[in-house]
């Protein structure tokens, strides 16, 4: 009896997976400031090898939505890692609009309107206070994908 | 490296005497990254969506800084042996590692000194005395934890002849033990050698760092600090008032600070005053007042108006004290 309401229970969510359709696929890489032939030095984005610290690390996020319906409000989020710190303006989106949180992702604020409390009073946020990033994207149509954008620093 | 010389190495650390835990991630800590995000539906079904998480681990990162400890030159005698030179080795790396250290006397200064040791501050007094290690330059390692430093004096002895003013500079330098065996260049990598758990170690900029310390051939004088105070009076009604017949007792407060041969200290009678008798002590231990005998102490009263005491100190070792007490009456 109880076997046959455990299948039950899962064929009930079978049809419910199959909505979900916007996936994310997150690649860490090394930034490394590579100097070209021609004496400028150029910012690679290589294999995540070797990281020690003081090194930057960029997180790409890559979404596809490979349902067939318009996905809309599509709230990318991000905590910063431990043991890292968020490197300022170094969030990227295209069609999004970026916001970050100091508070662990209690409140969310453009950068320049980020602010902590200190000693009672409000001051504006330093990057390494912050704590979240947030990548607001009014739709991603069916079949269509994107990338999103951070960078940190190894303390 | 094998489990005993672990071991070693967190009891080194541990004992190290000066120590901060600096920003450095830890060798072995992983970093790991999960995105999420929400969306909506036609029909209002809102949804909630993960990525896979990205684990990146840290590396042990290699890297040292020598200081000396002396921030100008060491004065120091002709013929004097054990000079002493400070250095700190600080692993300002972020996982344990072992460090060679060797010396080397440089080519531009004036002389060279023989006899040359390295020594661990092991009882972390600061001071190189009996309780320290001696290690062999070019081949010993320390072992010190991330963030942790160790004192290293080198020792040496000066040659038997010189100028005032020659110089014998000596570099320590610290170099990592696994850079050294393994080879390897500032931002490469070296397979299976991290600490902390991390896989391998990465060659940071300053895997090998040096100083250097000067010893200089000087004169005494600089390295004697004098003091005299008057500790104590006496009157004759049992006060302390100033008046003729009161007993002032004086004390001289010697600090050595370098190193000094035949150091004597000469106190002048003023010649309102008399000198009494038996009143010279050192350390509080009594000094005749003959100039023939094997004490330290002397009344010369044909030398100045009242007389001068003398106390012969030898030659004592940098970071000796005295204390010199007398008593005079005023006439």
């Amino acid at each position: 009896m109880r076997m046959i309401k455990m299948l039950v229970g899962a064929l009930a969510f079978a049809p419910l997976m199959a909505f979900a359709q916007v996936s994310l696929t997150t690649t860490a890489f090394h930034i490394v400031a590579v100097k070209q032939a021609d004496g400028s030095v150029t910012e690679e984005w290589q294999k995540p090898e070797n990281i020690v610290p003081g090194d930057l690390v960029g997180y790409r996020i890559h979404y596809v939505n490979s349902g067939k319906e318009t996905a809309t409000d599509v709230v990318v989020n991000n905590p910063v890692p431990d043991n890292t710190e968020y490197v300022v303006n170094s969030a990227a989106g295209m069609n999004s609009q970026i916001t970050y949180s100091a508070d662990q992702g209690k409140k969310f604020a453009r950068a320049a309107e980020l602010t902590v409390e200190e000693n009672g009073a409000q001051r504006p946020a330093k990057a390494s206070e912050i704590t979240h990033i947030r990548w607001s994207i009014n739709s991603v149509a069916a079949g269509s994908s994107g990338d999103v954008e951070f960078k940190v620093r190894v303390k | 490296m094998t489990c005993l010389k672990q071991l070693a190495l967190i009891g080194a650390g541990l004992l190290a005497s000066s120590m901060s835990w600096a920003v450095g991630t830890a060798a072995g800590t992983n970093i790991s990254n999960t995105a999420t995000a929400s969306y909506t539906l036609p029909g209002g079904t809102s949804t909630l969506t993960k990525s896979s998480t990205v684990s990146l681990v840290v590396l042990e990162l290699i890297d040292v800084n020598v200081v000396s400890g002396n921030s100008s030159s060491v004065s120091t005698t002709a013929g004097a042996t054990n000079q002493v030179l400070t250095y700190t080795v600080t692993n300002v790396g972020n996982g344990q590692e072992d460090f060679v250290l060797d010396v080397t006397q440089l080519t531009t200064d004036n002389f060279d000194t023989t006899n040359v040791r390295v020594y661990r501050d092991t009882n972390g007094n600061g001071v190189f005395d009996s309780g320290d290690t001696q290690l062999t330059a070019g081949s010993s390692s320390i072992g010190l934890l991330a963030d942790a430093s160790a004192t290293i004096f080198v020792v040496s002895d000066v040659p038997g002849t010189g100028t005032t003013g020659d110089l014998s500079q000596l570099r320590l330098t610290a170099s990592s033990e696994t850079v050294d065996t393994r080879g390897g260049t500032p931002g490469s990598s070296i397979s299976g050698a991290g600490s902390g758990g991390a896989p391998d170690a990465v060659v940071g900029n300053n895997y090998t760092s040096n100083a250097t310390g000067t010893l200089e051939l000087g004169t005494s004088s600089a390295n004697v600090s004098i003091n005299k105070t008057i500790v104590g009076t006496v009157d004759p009604f049992g006060g302390n008032t100033l008046v003729p017949g009161s007993v002032v007792t004086y004390n001289i407060a010697v600090v050595v600070t370098g190193t000094v041969n035949n150091l004597t200290i000469s106190d002048p009678i003023p010649s309102q005053m008399d000198y009494v008798a038996s009143s010279l002590t050192l350390d509080s231990t009594a000094l005749t007042d003959s100039s023939s005998d094997t004490d330290a102490g002397s009344f010369n009263s044909s030398l100045g108006t009242s007389g001068t005491v003398s106390v012969n100190l030898g030659s004592p070792s940098s970071g000796s004290s005295y204390t010199i007490q007398l008593k005079a009456e005023i006439k």
